[in-house]
């Protein structure tokens, strides 16, 4: 009798907990339930799949009602594969829109990147037509340069060639020499009045001729050195032959010649050229003696 | 008479119920699951997504070998399951096209920032004025 008690006691506790059993774990709902959720978590799925993911929302409560109702595994496996795909679908509509999204970025992104190539080159190109002016324009100036120089130069050589061939040239008539300090030219005491300093009249064509040669040549000094013979003391003879050589640079003065490119200095009896002992040599000792610097205008010591 | 009466209204109550009683014809869900595949294909879903493309043109033909059989219920699935798989291969074909979309972009703007860039090395050297 107890046995029969118990026994019916059990048996309705084993009904009613079958009565109550909601649907069991069931893989293929749970499979479903995985890429809903997946889909549920996306934002752009959010945003862009909203009427996807409501379906695939409905198909999933469609086979949980399904599988609670008849417990039907096959056909809660159906309901449940529409749903996990509806799900994916969602997924895939989500990931369009994540995409077009990051399309239109990079679109915009790349006419920034164009405009910015399109200004660059345009500063480009203007920098490198500034660039090739400055560098006609250099070369132009740098050959006119060069061709100045070498004009230049070529000028000079030729004025100094010419010079140097001028001044023997142009001191020909007055029976200039060639020495080792320069070119000399002798002016004998014929031009002299005997024992004074004036010139003579007849000197003055002389004094012309040099100062013409100097006008010629402006880049020529001269030395005037004065001497005598060794009639006379010494003394006498030295301020006689100081005299003559300065009443030549006065003259030279007076055609127009600068004073600081004539120098004067005088030698009395010195540096005779002839024999004092006769009167033929001492005509030839009393004389004055006009030294041509070089072209530099330095004078070579005697 | 009477007995006539009662037998054809017994008979109509029997073909009603037996008709009550019959799975739906699996019809629509064939031509819904065609309809999806077709705007599929056209959507490039064979060059994009041919693997749930295949999957769905797979189903729909056995849906229709069981809808001739007289499986209407066997066939309306696999036409649903068409259907989904369809629709998925559509959006999946969507989604793979705007990704080259981005994929091509992206290499298209690297090679225009490469060339800027190089450009810029090119002439650094030279001063603006």
């Amino acid at each position: 009798m107890n046995t029969t008690r118990t026994l019916i006691a059990a048996a309705t506790v084993m009904a009613l907990a079958a009565c109550q059993t909601t649907p069991g774990p069931n893989p293929d709902l749970a499979a479903a339930h995985s890429s809903l959720d997946q889909a549920r978590n996306n934002p752009y799925v959010a945003r862009s799949g909203a009427v996807e993911l409501q379906n695939a929302q409905q198909a999933m409560t469609r086979a949980e009602t399904a599988w609670t109702a008849d417990r039907d595994v096959e056909h809660t496996r159906h309901l449940a594969y529409l749903a996990r795909k509806r799900a994916e679908i969602a997924m895939a509509v989500g990931m369009q829109a994540q995409s077009d999204e990051r399309v239109q970025q990079f679109t915009a992104e790349r006419e920034k990147v164009r405009l910015q190539a399109r200004t660059y080159e345009a500063d480009v190109a203007t920098a490198n037509a500034h660039a090739a002016q400055a560098d006609a324009r250099n070369a132009q100036t740098d050959a006119q340069i060069s061709k100045e120089q070498a004009d230049a130069a070529r000028l000079l050589a030729a004025q100094q060639a010419g010079r140097a061939e001028g001044l023997e040239h142009d001191l020909a008539e007055l029976k200039a020499r060639k020495t080792d300090r320069g070119m000399v030219v002798t002016l004998g005491d014929v031009l002299f009045d005997t024992g004074k300093s004036s010139l003579q009249p007849g000197a003055q064509r002389s004094v012309a001729q040099l100062v013409q040669v100097l006008v010629h040549h402006p880049e020529r000094r001269v030395l005037i050195e004065g001497f005598t013979d060794s009639v006379g003391s010494e003394e006498m003879n030295m301020g006689l032959s100081r005299r003559r050589a300065e009443t030549f640079q006065r003259e030279l003065m007076n055609g127009g010649i600068a004073a600081d490119r004539i120098e004067v200095r005088a030698w009395g009896e010195a540096n005779p050229v002839a024999d004092n002992g006769s009167a033929a040599g001492r005509q030839r000792n009393r004389r004055v003696e006009v030294l041509f610097s070089d072209a530099e205008g330095h004078l070579a010591a005697r | 008479m009477k007995t006539l009466i009662l037998t054809t209204v017994l008979a109509a109550c029997g073909i009603a119920v037996t008709g009550c009683g019959s799975t739906p014809s699996a019809a629509p869900s064939i031509a819904a699951g065609a309809a999806s595949v077709e705007a599929a294909r056209s959507a490039g879903a064979p060059e994009l997504d041919a693997v749930d493309l295949n999957e769905a043109r797979n189903k729909l033909e056995k849906a229709r070998a069981l809808a001739t059989a007289g499986d209407d219920r066997g066939a309306m699935r696999l036409a649903e399951q068409a259907d989904v798989d369809a629709q998925l291969a559509r959006a999946k074909a969507g989604s793979e096209r705007s990704r080259l979309a981005v994929t091509e972009l992206e290499t298209g703007l690297q090679t225009l920032r490469d060339e800027l860039n190089r450009a810029a090395a090119k002439q650094a050297p030279r001063p603006m004025p």
